[in-house]
């Protein structure tokens, strides 16, 4: 038994009014017509991450259309190698406000960060084949989705980071004493370098892990660029928290409340790199690029297994779409090696055809799916 | 169907930390039950309660006297004053039994964003009483959350033109805790302030 996903329920979500699915920790292949409802199952999945799921979409639009009821749940059963965990998250729709929330074993947490602590998903979906050209808070958010799936207390980091330089930017434009700036500043920038070390942490660890594979992906390279990791590489940490603080002391920025700090791993620049070709990404073709994110993903599924503290899952939205059938093959033969639990969608049943011994196959229709047995013999 | 009356306590009820609407009707229907016995003596509790309940004007505990009970208790030492964001957390460390100096509740952290600003907090308060009452020890018992640590900053800041030590509880390994479960950030935090054994 090895972990994984071993069943998963939602109700009234997207275009599912009530599903249950038990993959049992083994590999799951999703195919069905276009709109049939595959995306939104790998959807359902990536809520048991913080963060607002592989579509980022708002809560109100997950909820069922034909439900009457103001909230969808899902709930999933994991195992961990040990035993069974039980979490489960809930949308809560009403006019005036929108809410998620989570539980683990049926007790409610104090946060959506606590999920953290229980998986470790990874995804990619067809909108991050643009990933390469798009602003670099795109590629920030990327990379700090693998670190909340990586590292313990990640979540966290992030988020008491956001609000501390929310704080900064309020208290820095009202009419306050300067000592409390001061002090919201002494956090900003231990904060802000714990922040940037662990990213600079994540990039080695993967780019170490993709350098290591025998992959038949190409090799990629992720870089890191930013004045915090300037300061990290450059000095011993009491002397790079000083320089920290006087950047953001000697802010001369406009003072409103839009304003953010000068320096601080908000301002990263994300950067990939094609390694072999020695480019950068956003200049490789749509199939290197798809197969540039595919290694960074596989790579990161061997590090979730080997350092995540959460069940692993990958979630390889049409991942295999663009991809000829060499290299469709060596996918489904390397997601086999990784022994990582996956999640695959495709239109066409006929695009798995070499995944029949690794995974269970799924026909989606509206609102419903049913398995189809291949393990046998494939058409 | 109950009555409006009833409808209306259930609802009192179950707004209590710890209940909802299934606990506040069985709640409800306790009381009903023992009407004579519970819910007498419930009303007249609370009354008193809700008649005498005041904000000490030195240490902001609740009590039913001003200066409060552990203000003028003549065992309490005076030598220290912890300060802290809750009555809620007062209580909690009067349930150690661990420290025996006085109190002072700050009210919260400060958070602009939550409307904590540092007039709202009773941090004038604490620095007029380090002036007055001259405490040999301020200690600072306020979340390990950024808006704490800003908080004990800023306390640190201005408690520092007095003749007094400022210290700050540790943060780190929870008791029963194993290191490898947990966060980086707490394992950070308790080998900073890792102290030395004494022979
Ligand atoms: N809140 C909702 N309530 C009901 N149906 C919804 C809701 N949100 C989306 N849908 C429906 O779900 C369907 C899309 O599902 P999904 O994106 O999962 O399809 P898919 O199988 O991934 O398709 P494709 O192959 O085109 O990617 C659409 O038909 C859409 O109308
Ligand atoms: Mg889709
Ligand atoms: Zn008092």
């Amino acid at each position: 038994m090895r972990p994984g996903v071993y069943s998963l329920t939602l109700q009234n979500f997207r275009s599912y009014e009530s599903f249950s699915i038990e993959p049992m920790g083994e590999n799951v292949i999703f195919f069905g017509e276009n709109g049939a409802g595959k995306t939104n199952l790998l959807e359902a999945l990536s809520l048991f991450a913080p963060g607002r799921g592989l579509r980022r979409a708002r809560l109100a639009d997950m909820l069922h259309h034909k439900g009457h009821a103001p909230k969808w749940q899902l709930d999933i059963s994991l195992f961990n190698g040990h035993g069974l965990i039980n979490l489960s998250t809930t949308g809560h729709i009403s006019p005036q406000k929108e809410r998620r929330t989570c539980e683990s074993f049926g007790k409610s947490e104090k946060t959506l960060n606590a999920l953290a602590k229980y998986t470790a998903l990874g995804w990619i979906t067809p909108q991050m084949d643009r990933l390469f050209f798009e602003g670099a808070s795109v590629r920030r958010r990327f990379i700090d989705q693998l670190g909340t799936a990586l590292f313990t207390g990640y979540a966290d980091m992030l988020s008491q980071y956001d609000n501390l330089v929310e704080e900064w930017s309020k208290v820095r434009s009202g009419p306050f004493e300067p000592q409390w700036l001061k002090a919201i500043e002494v956090q900003v920038a231990t904060l802000g370098l714990n922040l940037t070390e662990k990213r600079l942490q994540l990039s080695y660890l993967l780019n170490d892990k993709i350098g290591q594979r025998a992959s038949n992906f190409p090799k990629a390279q992720i870089l890191l660029q930013g004045e915090s990791e300037q300061l990290i590489s450059t000095y011993p940490q009491a002397q790079a928290e000083e320089m920290y603080l006087k950047t953001l002391a000697g802010t001369l920025a406009a003072l409103d409340e839009t304003s953010t700090p000068p320096i601080g791993p908000h301002k990263t620049n994300v950067l990939f790199h094609h390694v072999d070709k020695n480019i950068p990404a956003n200049l490789c073709s749509t199939g290197e690029q798809k197969s540039l994110l595919l290694a960074i993903v596989l790579a990161f599924a061997e590090l979730m297994k080997e350092y995540g503290t959460g069940v692993p899952v990958l979630l390889l939205d049409e991942a295999v779409a663009h991809l000829d059938t060499t290299r469709r093959t060596h996918l489904f033969e390397e997601i086999k090696d990784i022994n990582v639990q996956t999640w695959l969608t495709g239109t066409e049943m006929l695009s798995f055809k070499e995944a029949q011994t690794m995974a269970r196959f799924f026909h989606v229709l509206p609102g419903k799916a049913e398995e189809v047995e291949v393990k046998r013999g494939f058409l | 169907m109950q009555s409006a009356e009833l409808q209306h306590l259930i609802q009192l009820l179950a707004k209590l930390p710890g209940l909802g609407p299934r606990s506040g009707r069985r709640a409800a229907l306790h009381l009903v039950k023992n009407k004579q016995t519970l819910m007498h003596s419930l009303m007249v509790s609370l009354k008193e309660v809700y008649d005498k309940l005041l904000s000490c004007s030195t240490c902001g505990n609740l009590d039913t006297s001003d200066p409060c009970g552990i203000c003028t208790d003549p065992r309490r030492e005076n030598s220290s004053i912890c300060v802290i964001e809750s009555v809620a957390d007062l209580w909690a460390l009067e349930r150690t039994s661990s420290f025996k100096g006085k109190y002072h509740i700050l009210g919260g952290v400060l958070s602009i964003q939550q409307g904590n600003t540092p007039d709202k907090l009773t941090i004038q308060t604490l620095v007029d009483r380090v002036a007055a009452e001259k405490p040999q020890e301020v200690i600072l018992a306020l979340s390990a959350t950024p808006e704490g640590v800003t908080t004990t900053h800023y306390l640190v800041d201005a408690l520092k033109s007095y003749p007094v030590t400022v210290t700050g509880i540790a943060h780190g390994v929870p008791i029963g805790g194993e290191l490898d479960y947990l966060d980086d950030g707490t394992i950070y935090a308790a080998l900073k302030e890792r102290r030395p054994y004494s022979s």
